[in-house]
């Protein structure tokens, strides 16, 4: 047996778990397996039987004590699977899962609430359920009730409750059970701006006050960025990347793009990704970036000279016009547009892609001053004036941009945060 | 109380039996509250919304009685020998099958009944089974004053044996949990052998003395009869609520042990399977 490290609130050592697709082949498994240990037998559980597959397979982690752990991934990716691995409620088919601390779980709010009984009540009956003790309750009971801020509902029927209420009842006992490890699933979905924020900051405040581990998934990116320090990111029950949030964000939408991508044969996927959505009668069949101050493609020394040259391609029979060229760069867990370039003006107006021909399109920023760091550049041709994009590309390696020492010595560091400096002359008038 | 936790595949099957029958032991006592909670809830909540509230308690066997009253009067039915007036006689046992038929009922359907939340919270069916077996004893608690009423409207009145009501209503008790709990994991898996067993424990009352005695005329249901372990279970429980004599004590005793035997064996199978049966909800 692995010795655990003590200071590991969770620890995951090549977990998995299978399902069937087939539900009554499922159930003949079941009743194989269940009849087999009822009989003392111990049986493979790591062989895929016909219809079986991973929803988790081959994960291996560990979340230290007080650490946040964001999950993301598509749907079916075997985020729930994995909530389920860590709570106890599954048990794993494949490795092993070793939870270090009591287990609190924030996946659906308010379970077992009985509508014909009060608020009050059901505070006791959820929360003897979620493992406190009667005296446990009494001495939270104000608590509870203040953080659910239901003071003159607590003594109505649950049936009386609007969806918030519930949510916030479910949560303000969930949170009062006082756990090491807290597991967040898609919860804060519903409720006023007031209750998200208040659970936002509570969880925030034992993750990083209290030293609770919080495993947190949700489709959020907002709120794993605020959480979580590191980040899981899941496709089809495997580990894709782990690691830091911002990172993992960005591998994230690149996944999420990868999966409705159209790669084209001769295309490199190396590159960029396109998006599936478009049309692709009119293509990007290249893009690069370069100028007086880029030392490589996509690696740039600001402030200077860039030009993003865009190759376009038509595909049709018919000569057809130019569509609008963007460039639009994002931070690196792509959440935020940080800028963005448009082809417009006279030079593009106007202007036909011959038939099966191809035009290069270049577009040169005098100044060019992002603030040093990593960012994510995607191309467009069309727009939503133009009723469509043709094609959308997500270029695969990050821009990364760094500083010249003569600009560093000219800023002074208290404004070195700011993502863009904005060219600008300077006049003095007397 | 540590919190750490490894889980593995077939780590439940690693458990020895004794350390199962020990670990439901433990759970029960820790999470006495919620035991305590759940009963409350659910005995309050079959009558909150009713009028006539807990008096159904009441009502309920006496409406069950009337079809047979009915039935006994048209002289279809030759119930044999009765040691009392076969009113008070089919209403006690009537009372007490209900009371071995609704654990068996409410034990099998225990992931059904914790359904809606299995696959969110660890739940602790030991709790919920215990609870079941409170909330139907409680039940038939309540139904026994109108027992007691309808007994000494007859001139049946309580003797010392009374007392003993209790304990030779135990393995009854323990008999239908233990059936539930072997049918509440192959109820999910095998939803057809559940369908076919509640028929089955339908049936179970006519080869039971429940609506005629022991000794009734036809020589096969008889013979049954005393095939029928929970003929003797059934009969003490009744005995010692009328004065009657605890006849056969040899086998009410391997009765009793072999109700207590299927109950450790439900309790051993739920333990072993239940996550296998989460996951087929």
């Amino acid at each position: 047996m692995t010795m655990i490290d003590q200071e590991f609130a969770i620890s995951l050592q090549q977990a998995g778990k299978k399902f069937c697709r087939n539900l009554k082949r499922s159930l003949y498994y079941g009743f194989l397996d269940v009849s087999r240990i009822f009989a003392g037998f111990q049986f493979d559980t790591e062989r895929l039987r016909k219809d079986e597959f991973w929803a988790v397979t081959d994960l291996s982690l560990e979340v230290r004590k007080g650490e946040s752990l964001g999950v993301i991934g598509a749907n079916g990716s075997g985020k729930s699977t994995l909530l389920r691995l860590l709570s106890g409620i599954y048990t794993p088919d494949q490795g092993r899962v070793v939870t270090n601390g009591k287990v609190g779980s924030l996946i659906t709010l308010g379970a077992g609430f009985h509508p014909h009984f009060t608020g009050r009540e059901n505070i006791f009956f959820n929360g003897t359920l979620l493992g406190l003790s009667k005296k446990e309750l009494e001495e939270r009971y104000d608590d509870i009730v203040r953080f659910a801020d239901l003071d003159e509902f607590i003594e109505s029927p649950v049936s009386t409750y609007s969806t918030g209420m519930r949510m916030r009842l479910g949560f303000a006992i969930a949170i009062h059970t006082n756990p090491d490890i807290l597991l967040i699933d898609e919860i804060l979905a519903v409720g006023d701006v007031n209750f998200i924020k208040n659970s936002y900051d509570r969880i925030e405040n034992l993750v990083t006050e209290k030293g609770v581990s919080a495993i947190v998934v949700s489709h959020n990116v907002g709120m794993i960025q605020r959480l979580c320090q590191k980040t899981l990111v899941l496709d089809k029950g495997r580990m894709v990347f782990l690691g830091d949030t911002l990172e993992a964000l960005s591998r994230y939408y690149e996944l999420s793009l990868q999966h409705k991508l159209a790669l084209e044969p001769g295309r490199s996927p190396d590159k960029f990704i396109h998006h599936h959505d478009c049309p692709m009668q009119i293509q990007i069949e290249d893009f690069s970036i370069s100028g007086t101050a880029a030392e490589d493609n996509q690696e740039i020394t600001a402030p200077g000279t860039v030009r993003f040259q865009t190759r376009v391609r038509n595909t049709l029979d018919q000569q057809v016009e130019l569509p609008t060229v963007s460039i639009l760069i994002l931070d690196r867990g792509m959440i935020d547009l940080i800028a963005s370039v448009q082809s417009h003006g006279p030079a593009c107006a106007g202007v036909m892609i011959p038939a099966k021909g191809e035009l290069v399109v270049e577009c040169e920023a005098s100044y060019f001053n992002l603030a040093p760091g990593e960012y994510r550049v995607i191309v467009k041709l069309g727009g939503p004036k133009e009723g469509i994009f043709c094609d959308s590309v997500l270029l695969t390696r990050s821009l990364k941009v760094s500083w010249s020492v003569e600009f560093l010595r000219k800023v002074s560091s208290v404004y070195r945060d700011c993502k863009l400096f904005i060219p600008s002359e300077w006049r003095v008038e007397r | 109380m540590s919190n750490y936790a490894v889980y593995e595949p077939n780590y439940r099957a690693k458990t020895r039996s004794i350390g199962i029958w020990l670990s439901c032991l433990t759970t029960i006592l820790q999470r006495k509250d919620l035991l305590f909670y759940l009963v409350k809830r659910d005995f309050l909540s079959d009558y909150k919304r009713s009028f006539i509230s807990v008096g159904w308690v009441l009502i309920t066997p006496a409406l069950g009685v009337a079809s047979w009253l009915i039935i006994n009067y048209t002289n279809i039915l030759h119930p044999g020998d009765l040691p009392i007036p076969y009113p008070a006689y089919v209403l006690i046992s009537t009372m007490i099958w209900r009371l071995f038929i609704s654990i068996y009922q409410s034990t099998s359907n225990v992931f059904f009944e914790s359904a809606s939340f299995s696959l969110d919270v660890r739940f602790l069916r030991e709790v919920l089974i215990v609870k079941q077996i409170i909330l139907q004893t409680l039940n038939l608690a309540v139904g026994l004053i109108f027992i007691e009423i309808v007994l000494i409207y007859y001139g049946i009145y309580p003797t010392w044996k009374i007392i003993s009501f209790p304990f030779t209503l135990l393995p009854l008790i323990l008999m239908g949990a233990g059936i539930g709990l072997l049918t509440s994991v192959y109820s999910v898996v095998l939803p057809d052998a559940k369908k076919w067993l509640d028929y089955g424990m339908q049936l179970l009352m006519f080869v039971t003395p429940v609506i005629y005695s022991p000794q009734v005329s036809n020589s096969l249901i008889r013979k049954i009869i005393l095939l029928n372990p929970i003929s003797y279970l059934l009969d003490w429980s009744r005995d010692s609520l009328i004065g009657g004599s605890f006849t056969d004590p040899g086998k009410f005793l391997i009765s009793t042990g072999g109700a207590l035997l299927i109950f450790l064996a439900g309790l051993r199978l739920l333990y072993l399977a239940e996550d296998k049966v989460i996951e087929k909800l």
